[in-house]
C-alpha cells in the first residue's frame, strides 16, 4: 500500500513536466505504465491537491484539467530561504548544519583551519 | 516533590509551623512560574512542530528522496543541509551541497544531521526557545538559547565524528560556510555565524576525551550540589 503522499507526489510530478493543463485521465494513462492505479483514486487525490491549493482547475468539456498554482523552482526557493532562515517566520523548528555567516567569519574559519594545517604538519 | 515536602515535614494542607498564612502563598508562587514555563514550552513544541509539518508537506511533493543517502534532495544552487526532527523525520541537503561535497564529507554531514534527529535535540530547542519567550526581559534566557543551539551543534559533531575522518567533517563545515556567504541578503547575516569558528576549533584542538565515568560524576556533582542546601536544611534534628 503506497502512502497518499507518494500519489500526490507522482501527479505534481508530471504536471510540473508536462507544464499544460491536464486531465486525470492523462495522468492516470501514464502512472498505469509503469504500476496500476485507479482512476477514482487519481480523481480523489487531485482534487485534494487542489483543495490543498496546490492545482488550479479548470472544466473543459466534461472534465477537469488540472494545472500547478506554481512552479516547482518557486517551491524549492520558498523552502530554501525557510531553512536558510532568511523568511520571516524564523524559528528554531529547524536546525541546520551550518548558519549563514559574514565574510569576516568566513575567513576566521578559513585561518583556524590554515593553522590547524601548519601545526598538524610541523 | 511532593514526596521532597513530605519528607520536609510539608503536607499541602498543613502550614510551615510558624509562618501562619504565608504559607500558602510560598508554594503557590514557585509553583505557577513552573507552571507557566510549562505551558510556554508545550505551545513552543506545538508551535515548531506545525512549522516543521508545514514545511515538511512542501518538501515531500518537491525534493526527490535519495534511498541511497538517506535524505531528501532539493533542488537548488545554494549549498545547504538540515533536518526537520520529529516523529517523521527527514534529512534535507540541496544538489549544491551534493556537488560542493566530496562523498566523505557529504556522509559527515549527514551523520551530523541524523544526530538532531536520534538526540532530538529539537526538544531542547524549544526548551530554551520557551524559556527566552517567557522570560524575554532576563539576558539570561536570550544567551541560555544562543549558547545551547551551539552546544547541540558541538554534541552533533562529537557524533559524527565517531564514525568519520575529522578532516572529512571540519573541512565540509569549512566549504559549506564559506559558500553560504555570498548568498547571504544585503548583510543580514543571522547570529551564529561565530558558532562555526568555535565549532571548528574545538573539533581541531579535541584532545583525548576524558573517561565517561568522570564525566558521569562531574554531571552527578554539578546536578547534586545546588540540591545539597535544602536537603540538609530539611533534614529533621538538623
Amino acid at each position: 500500500m503506497r502512502r497518499l503522499g507518494e500519489l500526490e507526489a507522482e501527479i505534481m510530478d508530471r504536471l510540473w513536466a508536462w507544464q499544460r493543463p491536464t486531465t486525470v485521465r492523462e495522468i492516470v494513462d501514464d502512472i498505469n505504465e509503469h504500476r496500476p492505479v485507479a482512476y477514482t483514486t487519481v480523481m480523489t487525490v487531485a482534487s485534494i491537491l487542489y483543495n490543498k491549493g496546490w492545482l488550479l482547475r479548470a472544466k473543459e468539456g466534461r472534465a477537469w484539467v488540472y494545472s500547478p498554482v506554481r512552479s516547482r523552482e518557486e517551491y524549492t526557493a520558498a523552502l530554501m530561504e525557510d531553512a536558510l532562515g532568511t523568511s520571516e517566520d524564523r524559528s528554531a523548528a529547524l536546525t541546520h548544519f551550518v548558519e549563514q555567516m559574514g565574510p569576516e567569519e568566513v575567513s576566521a574559519l578559513r585561518k583556524a583551519l590554515r593553522t590547524a594545517g601548519r601545526r598538524t604538519k610541523a | 516533590m511532593s514526596g521532597l515536602l513530605r519528607f520536609c515535614g510539608l503536607t499541602p494542607d498543613a502550614r510551615i509551623p510558624g509562618t501562619g498564612p504565608v504559607g500558602v502563598p510560598a508554594i503557590a508562587a514557585p509553583a505557577s512560574v513552573a507552571l507557566i514555563a510549562l505551558a510556554f514550552f508545550g505551545h513552543e513544541v506545538l508551535r515548531a512542530r506545525r512549522v516543521r509539518a508545514r514545511h515538511r508537506s512542501v518538501l515531500d511533493l518537491v525534493g526527490r528522496r535519495s534511498a541511497r543517502l538517506r535524505a531528501t534532495v532539493l533542488d537548488h544552487d545554494t549549498p545547504a543541509a538540515y533536518c526537520l526532527p520529529g516523529r517523521r523525520p527527514r534529512i534535507v541537503v540541496s544538489a549544491g551541497a551534493l556537488r560542493l561535497l566530496s562523498p566523505a564529507q557529504l556522509e559527515s554531514v549527514l551523520e551530523h544531521e541524523r544526530a538532531h534527529i536520534a538526540g532530538r535535540h529539537h526538544l531542547a530547542l524549544a526548551a530554551t526557545e520557551a524559556f527566552a519567550r517567557a522570560f524575554r526581559w532576563l539576558p539570561l534566557a536570550r544567551e541560555a538559547r544562543a549558547q545551547t543551539a551551539l552546544l547541540l551543534e558541538m554534541a552533533a559533531d562529537d557524533r559524527a565524528l565517531r564514525r568519520h575522518p575529522r578532516q572529512a567533517l571540519v573541512s565540509a563545515l569549512c566549504a559549506m560556510a564559506a559558500s553560504q556567504a555570498p548568498h547571504a541578503p544585503g548583510g543580514a547575516f543571522t547570529v551564529g555565524g561565530p558558532g562555526a569558528v568555535v565549532r571548528l576549533r574545538r573539533m581541531l584542538d579535541a584532545r583525548r576525551r576524558p573517561h565517561p565515568a568522570l564525566c558521569g560524576v562531574l554531571a552527578a556533582v554539578a546536578v547534586g550540589l545546588p540540591l545539597l542546601p535544602p536537603l540538609l536544611g530539611c533534614t529533621p534534628g538538623m
